[in-house]
């Protein structure tokens, strides 16, 4: 029954996953009324899938990195389903398909499900971990406008590439992740006494929030604001840094 | 000039890429960052060493960030006064500013003042420092259903002050707390370990205890127990040392399993001892963390939390409904 249950979730996630990124091959041909209908099948196959995880761990179903995956790119489907009219059809496409390709590297993994570590059962965990990936889907939504402005040379006076569009995003993404580090901050004063430690996560964390920050400015200041769209591309480096980079290549407790 | 925004802007990058840099220096040398320590600054300026040259340029870049927003800051604030009105995006940027600059401030004096120490607590009274004398009274292991660790529910009995005794319960991200939460004792890991052997006379069935490091007199020698490996083995065993009244010494090798037949007994001149049982005992590795600063990093989050409220804004064009344009 386990390994059935299992399996059914990783079909499930699978057709959850490649469903948006059909959706969005019809949206790029004009067959906008399919769009919605298929995201909301995907939804559905999503909450199988972490249902299946949360029953077999008895807790919330983002512990392990086939599940981190996962969420990262659910939550980057809700936005680009939010967003369906906001991007253009090219944008809406590569956001669809790099949140497709975040999710389908779940199969590349060894996916043995174990109950979660003591550390991790605490209410701060499931506050922090997906806030922090709705952080980073924002800023994916930002980095993505921006590439449409530098690569297809989109005008940015555009609606959807405006400062406002980039703005929105990266407040949304700036909150989500202010409070995500807060939650994190609570959690790690609780387990080790620490808010900080000098773990790669956490440093670049403190990265993200400072580069992001700093780019809520950027529309202020006439002298950096061509400058605009470049940073927000290299902030899709950074974030990758810190989601992939310190958890596969660091000697960081958050490692996966 | 102090207070410019641009400048700000800069020094925010400098001190992003000051960062990267540390994590890029810490990452490839492991020798000199352990994994998982803390922000206290002991460990850069005692001694100073040229590979922390990283830590050094982010004191300086932190320290121009912090004067250039409270420059800006206080622009700000000056501007908003003298208009007797302020917006809310103005109004979430100061709190968020405030916020970073205790948020500096806090790390900054952490890092001077801070202490951690990690204790490893047994039913004997441990000296802790900053709160006391404390000991393990009582350890409960929860387990999920695969057996693998769930939770450890360690009793710990504290004496502070005038000896003053109280019990709680410590564990995982349930730390003992004191001094309005500036000092800390958290569960790192709590299990049982081998406190000793009980060998049994295979003539006369009386039992001896020995513990790691001690020794007993056995008919015509002494008999010491070096210690007991139980780790990376595939049969536990102990390790001891013979010294015959003769002053001859062998060591011994005892398997610590009964199904180990004959490598379970040792044959100590005219007797011959088995292996009866392990003795085990609970202990608690615990982390000792003194934050002098913890009440400023409350007001930094408050601050922050508050202008992350004015930052959602309520006007329509702001919704997700509202997003529904067509382009």
């Amino acid at each position: 029954m386990v390994y059935e249950l299992k399996l059914a979730g990783k079909i499930a996630v699978f057709f959850a996953l490649w469903i948006p990124f059909a959706a969005a091959l019809l949206h790029t041909f004009r067959k906008t009324d399919w769009v919605r209908p298929l995201f909301w099948v995907s939804g559905v196959l999503f909450v199988f899938f972490f249902a299946t995880r949360a029953y077999h761990k008895s807790f919330f179903p983002f512990t392990d990195k086939v599940e981190s995956f996962t969420t990262f790119s659910a939550l980057m489907l809700v936005l680009g389903y939010l967003y369906l009219q906001k991007l253009g059809r090219k944008e809406f496409f590569i956001f669809v398909l790099l949140a497709s390709l975040f999710g389908t590297v779940c199969f590349v993994f060894d996916d043995p499900l174990k109950y979660p570590t003591p550390y991790l059962l605490t209410i701060w965990y499931p506050l922090h971990v997906p806030l922090s990936f709705l952080a980073y889907a924002f800023w994916f939504v930002a980095g993505v406008a921006s590439f449409s402005v530098l690569i297809f040379k989109k005008d940015p006076t555009l609606a959807g590439h405006d400062k406002s569009f980039l703005v929105r995003s990266n407040r949304h993404g700036f909150n989500a992740f202010t409070f995500s580090m807060i939650f994190g901050g609570i959690w790690g004063y609780l387990a080790w006494g620490a808010y900080f430690l000098w773990d790669p996560k956490l440093l670049w964390s403190v990265i993200l929030w400072l580069y992001y920050g700093n780019l809520l400015h950027i529309d202020n200041l006439p002298r950096l604001r061509k400058w605009r769209e470049p940073l927000y591309l290299v902030g899709i480096v950074l974030i990758l840094i810190t989601f992939i980079g310190t958890g596969f290549f660091t000697r960081s407790i958050h490692k996966f | 000039m102090i207070g410019d925004q641009t400048l700000g802007f800069l020094f925010s990058l400098f001190c992003v890429i000051n960062l990267a840099l540390g994590s890029l220096v810490m990452n490839m040398n492991p020798k000199v960052y352990p994994p998982f320590f803390m922000l206290d600054f002991a460990l850069f300026f005692d001694p100073p060493k040229t590979v922390h040259f990283w830590f050094y340029l982010l004191l300086f870049s932190f320290f121009l960030l912090g004067i250039n927003t409270l420059a800006c800051s206080l622009e700000s604030l000056l501007a908003a006064i003298e208009a007797k009105s302020i917006s809310k995006k103005r109004l979430a940027g100061l709190l968020f500013h405030l916020g970073l600059l205790l948020a500096l401030l806090a790390h900054l004096h952490e890092g001077i003042q801070g202490e951690h120490q990690r204790y490893y607590l047994t039913d004997k009274f441990t000296e802790i420092k900053g709160i006391g004398k404390a000991r393990l009274v009582g350890l409960e292991t929860l387990h999920h259903p695969d057996g693998s660790k769930k939770d450890s529910l360690a009793q710990v009995e504290f004496m502070v002050g005038e000896n003053q005794s109280q019990t709680q319960i410590l564990s995982y991200n349930n730390p003992a707390l004191f001094s309005f939460g500036t000092k800390e004792l958290s569960l790192l890991h709590a299990a049982t370990r081998p406190a000793g052997i009980i060998l049994k006379d295979s003539t006369t069935q009386q039992r001896f205890e020995i513990a790691p490091k001690s020794s007993i007199q056995i008919g015509q020698g002494t008999l010491t127990l070096y210690g007991i490996m139980t780790q990376g083995v595939r049969v536990p065993f102990g390790y001891f040392l013979w010294r015959t009244k003769q002053g001859q010494t062998e060591k011994r090798l005892l398997a610590l399993d009964h199904s180990m037949k004959p490598y379970d007994r040792l044959e100590l001149g005219d007797k011959v001892l088995f292996f009866d049982k392990m003795k085990d005992e609970p202990f608690l590795a615990a982390q000792y963390r003194y934050n002098p600063s913890l009440w400023i990093m409350v007001v930094a989050v408050l601050a922050t939390l508050a202008g992350s409220l004015f930052l959602f804004r309520k006007k329509r064009r702001d919704n997700f409904s509202a997003l529904n344009e067509t382009r």
